[in-house]
């Protein structure tokens, strides 16, 4: 009986959805939120030059073939890309290591350190931009810095750690929190050593977490603008600086077809995180 | 019991800061028993058992197995293992991954582990568990993945941390017996960390009682229970009431001791811990103590007792086999006393407050210093 009521007062998933007043409200943030997206997503089938015309021509995919055919558009695109892995799996290792030893380590000066190395997240981004802009134009490295692949881009690849890994850090010492330090114990009791030790026990923990941390540090890199735009050269234009570029010449929808394809691709890879990391909460429960 | 000591703790310190969590601690771990470390929560029996896995480092002493030094000899390569407090069952593995991992840590072949973790499986009796995922037992399956996974590797020594602190009270009884029939089988040297008396006594065939750091006494259950070496290791296994003195005197076969609220007494010679000859001057150093089970409450004045105390019937509480019924005392804490459920019924009928003599034979008394370890006759 005892766990019958238990159970029946527990809020479900849905419960909200019985009140009128707080379905209203839900539904209100919901379209705040979205209609802008599905308008730019229903636009980039409009048959029409414009694509801020708001006025319906007819359906079409023409300018999906027009933006995968442009050769410049494209190659954004593959520097965005290009960029974000890179940084995203830099952010992971640089982000697991820093967590683990705030985590683990006594050190003289740690508060000073753990703010130095959230910085980042707090800095206004314009600041960090110009910044590294300084910084970027003393060494040299602004402009062509190699022609190599994916050298060419690698001050905006530094320039994305920078303020990536300290999300990542942060995303996986909260995941570290929760690791019970008799494991551990447990594993070198058995007669492991310290790096079978982190390889079996602690980074199959944290593997949620950096799951987080590195979908974290994609997004960030996907979009970001302000930071790239002050560090990129003119042969390394990033998918969100070109956009910026097309946006200011003319609104078209291949603009929009070429955003939804991002859009895309970014619900795909949060759908596949997410599943991953479901998977791992679901066996750790400890 | 042979003297086989499989283990030897000596002169073991150790400080954490300045607090001492452990001062000049020896004793042996004989081969093939179960010993118990028992002790209040930061009386040192935890740091004990660190020192013992090497999670912890003594601040000074001798740590010796198999007449081997140990210290400074990391946990991961000492041949003891530990089950946790916290199991610490690994839940990204497979119940077998989890039992395999000492082995695989070890480099033994694989169709090796393969059998000696069926094997140990088979031993805790979760044989069809293997495939499991540890969120998908119970809390006391975990433990037994936790015992399998140390048995497989055959320590020398096997080291348990409050072991059935976290299970529910009918599973601690079923799993007490459980453990004493496993160390039977496999003939491993157990070594439990408890601070539950009864669970010691139930388990171990010797007790460690630790408090403050320092070691009180190292016995058989039954000896550590009648032959106390301190008033706080006879409160400590068992409720006991202590009188305080105003004098004694031991002469060669009897002490005479006047006990506050009891007047004079004559005790035989075995009830005292210590042969000292003994005088007033260290009266306030004794207390004189009697269980529950050797206090006889009556409604009329005994015609022949040792010892009387007149009180008024308090609580009787049922427990089954027997009854427990306190009785308040004028000038001190009350006193408990075990009777016959008969005897109890009689008592129920005379109704709360009714007065009662409690009495009980002084050769059933035990004389004990206050502290055993501050006192001239340790």
């Amino acid at each position: 009986m005892k766990i019958a009521r238990r159970y029946r007062n527990k809020p479900k998933p849905f419960d909200y959805s019985r009140k009128w007043s707080l379905r209203t409200v839900f539904l209100g943030a919901t379209l705040f939120l979205y209609i802008p997206i599905f308008v730019l997503i229903i636009f980039s089938f409009n048959n029409s030059r414009r694509g801020g015309n708001v006025i319906w021509k007819g359906f079409t995919t023409k300018y999906y073939d027009k933006a995968f055919n442009n050769e410049d558009l494209m190659l954004a695109f593959g520097n965005t890309l290009t960029i974000a892995v890179i940084s995203t799996l830099v952010s992971v290792v640089l982000g697991t290591l820093t967590a683990i030893l705030f985590w683990r380590f006594r050190f003289p000066l740690k508060p000073l350190f753990e703010g130095l190395v959230s910085l980042p997240i707090v800095i206004p981004e314009i600041c960090m931009g110009v910044s590294l802009a300084m910084f970027f134009s003393k060494m040299g490295w602004l402009g062509n810095t190699s022609d190599i692949w994916p050298l060419n881009l690698i001050n905006i690849i530094i320039a994305h750690i920078t303020f990536s890994f300290p999300f990542a850090a942060m995303v996986i010492r909260t995941r570290l929190q929760s690791f019970n330090r008799e494991m551990e114990e447990a594993a070198l009791d058995l007669g492991a050593g310290e790096f079978q030790v982190f390889k079996d026990i602690l980074l199959p923990h944290l593997k949620p977490g950096i799951v987080a941390g590195a979908l974290l540090a994609f997004t960030l890199s996907l979009d970001d603008f302000i930071v790239t735009f002050f560090v990129s050269g003119p042969n390394t234009v990033t998918f969100p600086v070109k956009i910026y570029s097309m946006v200011r010449f003319s609104v078209t929808p291949e603009i929009n077809a070429a955003s939804t394809v991002l859009i895309l691709l970014t619900l795909l890879l949060t759908f596949f995180a997410l599943r991953l990391q479901r998977k791992e909460l679901d066996g750790s429960h400890d | 019991m042979t003297d086989n000591p499989i283990v030897s703790i000596r002169n073991i310190s150790k400080y954490f800061g300045k607090v001492a969590a452990l001062e000049n601690v020896s004793l042996d771990i004989n081969a093939g028993e179960i010993f118990a470390l028992l002790g209040p929560s930061g009386c040192g029996k935890s740091t004990l058992l660190r020192i013992l896995s090497g999670f912890e480092t003594p601040s000074q002493g001798e740590l010796l197995l198999d007449n081997k030094d140990l210290v400074g000899l990391k946990p991961n390569k000492r041949p003891i293992n530990m089950v946790f407090q916290s199991y610490a069952v690994f839940p990204h593995m497979s119940v077998e991954d989890n039992v395999a991992y000492g082995l695989k840590m070890e480099g033994v072949a694989k169709p090796e582990i393969k059998q000696r973790v069926t094997e140990a499986l088979e031993q805790v009796h979760l044989g069809e568990f293997g495939q499991r995922r540890p969120h998908q037992l119970s809390g006391g399956q975990r433990q037994r993945v936790a015992l399998a996974r140390v048995l497989v590797k055959k320590p020398r020594l096997l080291l348990l941390d409050e072991p059935l602190s976290a299970l529910d009270a009918k599973l601690r009884d079923a799993m007490r017996l459980e453990l004493v029939k496993l160390q039977e089988s496999v003939g491993i040297t157990f070594v439990i960390v408890t601070h539950d008396q009864s669970e010691a006594m139930a388990i171990a065939d010797r007790i460690a009682v630790l408090n403050e750091g320092r070691l009180r006494q190292v016995a058989t259950p039954a000896d550590l229970y009648q032959h106390p070496v301190d008033a706080f290791v006879a409160d400590f296994v068992g409720k006991i009431h202590c009188f305080d003195l105003s004098s004694i005197r031991s002469t060669d076969e009897l002490v005479r001791i006047d006990a506050k609220g009891l007047g004079e007494l004559a005790l035989p010679l075995s009830s005292m811990s210590s042969q000292t000859i003994l005088d007033d001057a260290n009266s306030s150093d004794f207390v004189v103590a009697i269980r529950p089970e050797h206090i006889q409450v009556s409604l009329s004045q005994p015609a022949q007792a040792d010892a009387t105390l007149l009180g008024r019937l308090g609580d009787i509480a049922f427990q089954g086999q027997h009854s427990i019924v306190e009785i308040m005392i004028d000038g001190r804490d009350s006193l408990t006393a075990i009777v016959q459920n008969s005897d109890a019924q009689v008592l129920h009928n005379a109704g709360q407050g009714a007065p009662v003599w409690n009495h009980w034979t002084a050769a059933n008394m035990l004389l004990l210093p206050k502290d055993a370890s501050n006192g001239p006759n340790r």
